[in-house]
């Protein structure tokens, strides 16, 4: 009888513990080139005929919002994720408390200006991730990197950094992706397609454009085309 | 089970009269002075509560060799407090490898009125300004990672981390304000000219006309109490064909911004020979030559020049009286600021 009210306290918190793992969500990133999965160092090809193998590939996601069909949103502005091919954990973002009915999901590819502009961050934010201008304040939102024989740079290196978030350069781009049925599932695979970055809204040969590390007018030629880099893979 | 409960609870009340004994030692905060007729810092201190334990540490940082790859060179270095932190006489300053900057090391001071650092205004807060030198290979050439890596090895910091922000964690937020918290309080506002300011002082005949010359010639760019007005302006001077620097179009990407630099302040500007971005003029007459004759007027100039800045030998003679009470003499020799009595750290370079 003494024990009771421990027991049942026990009890709630398994309870709580139960119902918490029935709505964790996640989502995971695939990487590929066109239909090819990416390995990195492994030889692949644009859709230009590009002969190239990647070396580096990550991108900020934050500002991640759900949104049902009465328009309800859930959102998770605190939440900032560094997805990395080299690192499969970063590959896969836990949602936490995000029930079944979402029909939408976006988020920002990139860091949003508040962010940029309040000093040192920490975590997946700190300049220490390599994916910070220290000359020229800011994140680099996407980083491509690899080598292609159509280069013309020393050792063929290709090395897109792509960022900027002020006026006039401006490539933080809101992705918005239809959930299929409705309904999140509860591991929502995205296929982020490398391929976006050569062809799309502008054609961009790794031959004419080996290099671009600042923003600018080419930075948001290259956004411009990542911006479609995902897709929701049907279960 | 009666037993572990007993346990828990005397182990609790043991470990909160410990506590209280021993409460965790609090930072002790320090008031950001406003020298008299300043107008408000631009310094964001809620995000950074100047305390005397951070300024320690941001000065024991700021003097410290290990931020470069070679162990050698430190903030300190090329920011040297008698030239009031800039690199005496050199008109470049020495990185790694005997490598050069490619621009003139300013003065630091009064940092905490300037919202944007760097000749081309291309860094945004303070905090992240050393993240600039320290990675760049011409100048410190180390990773983030291996300074934290050479802080945490060292039982010494270990202490000053836990003095500053109540535990030893390490990470560049860290380091970043604990730096800034030293270069905010090097405040230069004890010169002559602010003593003639306050009353309690008085100019001599030369020093007098030069203040009214300046007023009239300069002070349109240079305005008082920073003598900057902190904007991006084309002087004249043309591109140095090596260092091709385009100035604050490198940041912006706008031609009409080309060859803009930040105006300079004009405080301790005796001290800090040689001028101008790139620390092409030698002396004062050389800069001053090249306002009233070789100007260049390119489409960016700025248009207070479109006559260039005419100058009699007389009025140089008074601006360069009126420019030496700008010297803060107080500030160059500071202890709080001084390199003195700081352990690790290199000494000035020579040669
Ligand atoms: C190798 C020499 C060198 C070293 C080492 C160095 N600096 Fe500098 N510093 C410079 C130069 C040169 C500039 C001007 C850069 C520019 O305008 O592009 C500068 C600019 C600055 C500025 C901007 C001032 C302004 O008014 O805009 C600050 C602040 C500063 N440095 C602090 C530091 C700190 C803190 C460290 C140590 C982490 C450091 N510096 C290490 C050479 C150096
Ligand atoms: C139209 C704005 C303007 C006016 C007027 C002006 N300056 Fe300047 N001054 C600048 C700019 C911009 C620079 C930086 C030039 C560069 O490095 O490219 C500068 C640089 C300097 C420097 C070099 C500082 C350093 O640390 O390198 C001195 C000294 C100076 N000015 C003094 C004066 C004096 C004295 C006058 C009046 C006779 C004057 N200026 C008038 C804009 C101005």
């Amino acid at each position: 009888m003494k024990y009771l009210l421990q027991y049942l306290l026990l009890l709630l918190l398994g309870l709580c513990a139960f119902s918490e793992a029935q709505t964790q969500q996640s989502i995971s990133f695939q990487h590929m080139m066109g239909n090819q999965a990416l390995v990195l160092d492994d030889s692949l090809q644009n859709s230009h005929g590009e002969k190239l193998v990647v070396r580096r590939f990550k991108y900020y996601i934050s500002n991640l919002v759900l949104i049902d069909e009465q328009g309800n949103r859930q959102a998770y502005p605190d939440n900032y994720y560094l997805v990395n091919e080299a690192e499969p954990s970063s590959k896969k973002i836990v949602l936490p408390n995000a029930p079944k009915n979402y029909s939408v999901i976006e988020f920002l590819l990139g860091v949003d200006s508040a962010r940029n502009c309040s000093g040192i961050q920490t975590g997946v934010l700190d300049p220490m991730q390599g994916m910070f201008w220290t000359w020229n304040t800011g994140y680099v939102f996407a980083k491509l990197e690899g080598a292609a024989p159509s280069s013309g740079l020393p050792a063929h290196a290709f090395t897109y950094h792509i960022g900027g978030f002020r006026t006039g350069e401006n490539v933080l781009k809101t992705i918005r992706l239809a959930i299929p049925g409705r309904s999140l599932p509860k591991d929502l695979q995205v296929k982020v397609d490398i391929n976006t970055w050569f062809s799309g809204t502008n054609t961009l040969l790794i031959a004419d454009r080996p290099v671009c590390h600042s923003p600018g007018a080419l930075a948001m030629k290259f956004a411009a085309n990542y911006a479609q880099m995902f897709s929701i893979i049907q279960p | 089970m009666r037993k572990a409960g007993i346990l828990g609870l005397t182990a609790m009340v043991l470990l909160m009269i410990i506590s209280w004994m021993n409460p965790p030692k609090k930072p002790h905060p320090i008031k950001f002075p406003i020298p008299k007729g300043w107008p408000q810092p631009l310094y964001d201190f809620k995000s950074n509560p100047l305390t005397e334990e951070g300024f320690a540490l941001g000065k024991k940082l700021f003097y410290d060799g290990r931020l470069s790859k070679d162990n050698q060179i430190s903030c300190g270095t090329c920011h040297q407090q008698f030239a009031a932190f800039t690199t005496f006489d050199h008109p470049l300053s020495h990185g790694f490898n005997n490598q050069q900057t490619t621009r003139n090391a300013p003065s630091l001071q009064n940092l905490a009125w300037q919202s944007n650092f760097m000749a081309d205004g291309g860094i945004t807060h303070l905090d992240l300004q050393p993240l600039a030198p320290i990675t760049a290979e011409n100048e410190m050439a180390e990773t983030l990672e291996n300074i934290i890596a050479k802080i945490k090895a060292d039982k010494e910091y270990a202490k000053l981390f836990q003095a500053a922000y109540g535990n030893a964690n390490i990470n560049t937020q860290r380091i970043g304000k604990a730096l800034s918290q030293f270069m905010l309080l090097m405040i230069s506002s004890n010169s002559k000219y602010d003593k003639v300011m306050l009353g309690i002082d008085s100019f001599s005949l030369p020093e007098k006309l030069g203040y009214g010359i300046f007023q009239n010639k300069c002070a349109s760019c240079h305005p008082a109490p920073l003598f900057t007005d902190n904007q991006y302006r084309n002087a004249g001077l043309p591109q140095d064909e090596v260092l091709k620097d385009l100035g604050r179009m490198r940041i912006t990407n706008q031609s009409a911004d080309s060859l803009k630099f930040k105006v300079p302040s004009l405080r301790n500007i005796a001290l800090t020979a040689p001028y101008g971005h790139d620390g092409r003029f030698f002396a004062l007459s050389n800069l001053f030559e090249h306002y009233r004759k070789q100007m260049v007027l390119g489409p960016t100039t700025d248009p207070q020049f479109s006559n260039r800045l005419p100058l009699s030998n007389f009025e140089i003679g008074q601006l360069k009286a009126f420019l030496n009470t700008l010297t803060d003499s107080v500030f160059i020799k500071d202890p709080r600021f001084s390199e003195l009595g700081i352990t690790n750290a290199p000494g000035n370079h020579g040669h």
